[in-house]
């Protein structure tokens, strides 16, 4: 079982995972507020800042994506996403990471873990018992511990 | 993205490093949590860095953060990084 949890500072609902990105040698621990709207996962600035990306500097061609909140810009990256099931395994999911253009009005704002990964998961959502878990369907690889 | 094992551990590391690291972490953000009400009296408006249960780092802007970061050895990667805001704003993504 993969444990999230409600972030006591705001009420978010969370998980923690690891972010690698191959093409550009960063790997960081991430705080990914669990996001069912989310088509994708994506990692917004105040992650991708602390990994050192630059983002005009990333191949690939700018997308829009829209919300309800406003419009963002991002590019995707292979990336591999790690959830760790503690003491006893680490899934590994393959995905096309979205990667927001840095932009003042997002900058505080937590990355997204978003339905390429979640539909892969069951959830079990408690908020009165600040009880968050999810099973792990399928993963693209599993390591035990 | 990886083709076997072999290849996948040496983009990730050793598996059981990475759940301690991630234990280690997730203890660093309960510990933010708990003294995010009074970090947020005493650096309002600033950047920090949170890390093995103190601030490591503040500015007043990410980029500030991060050169500070850096000059301190204070590790990205294992650091919480929040703006401590007096007045968050709604948030509907």
């Amino acid at each position: 079982m993969l444990l999230g949890g409600f972030d006591a500072i705001n009420g978010s609902p969370f998980v923690y995972g690891r972010v690698a990105l191959p093409g550009v040698t960063a790997v960081t621990e991430i705080q990914f507020l669990v996001d069912t709207g989310s088509t994708s996962t994506m990692l917004l600035p105040r992650d991708s800042m602390r990994m050192g990306i630059d983002f005009d500097a990333l191949p690939g061609h700018t997308q829009g994506s829209v919300g309800i909140g406003g419009n963002a810009e991002f590019k995707r990256l292979p990336a591999l996403i790690l959830f760790r099931e503690p003491e006893l395994s680490v899934y590994v999911y393959e995905i096309a990471l979205a990667v927001a253009r840095p932009h003042p009005s997002i900058r505080d704002l937590p990355s997204l873990l978003g339905r390429d990964i979640l539909n892969r998961w069951e959830m079990r959502y408690s908020a009165p018992t600040g009880s968050l878990t999810f099973e792990a369907l399928d993963a693209d690889h599993t390591l035990l511990l | 993205m990886p083709a076997d094992r072999e290849e996948l551990l040496a983009l990730i590391g050793d598996p059981r490093e990475l759940d301690r690291d991630m234990a280690e972490f997730a203890r660093s953000h309960d510990e933010l949590s708990a003294k995010y009400e009074k970090l947020l009296k005493r650096y309002p408006n600033q950047w920090i860095a949170f890390h093995s249960g103190r601030v490591r780092a503040r500015a007043e802007s990410l980029e500030a953060l991060l050169e500070i970061m850096d000059a301190k050895g204070v590790k990205r990667d294992k650091a919480h990084i929040r703006y401590l805001d007096p007045d968050p704003p709604v948030v509907i993504l």
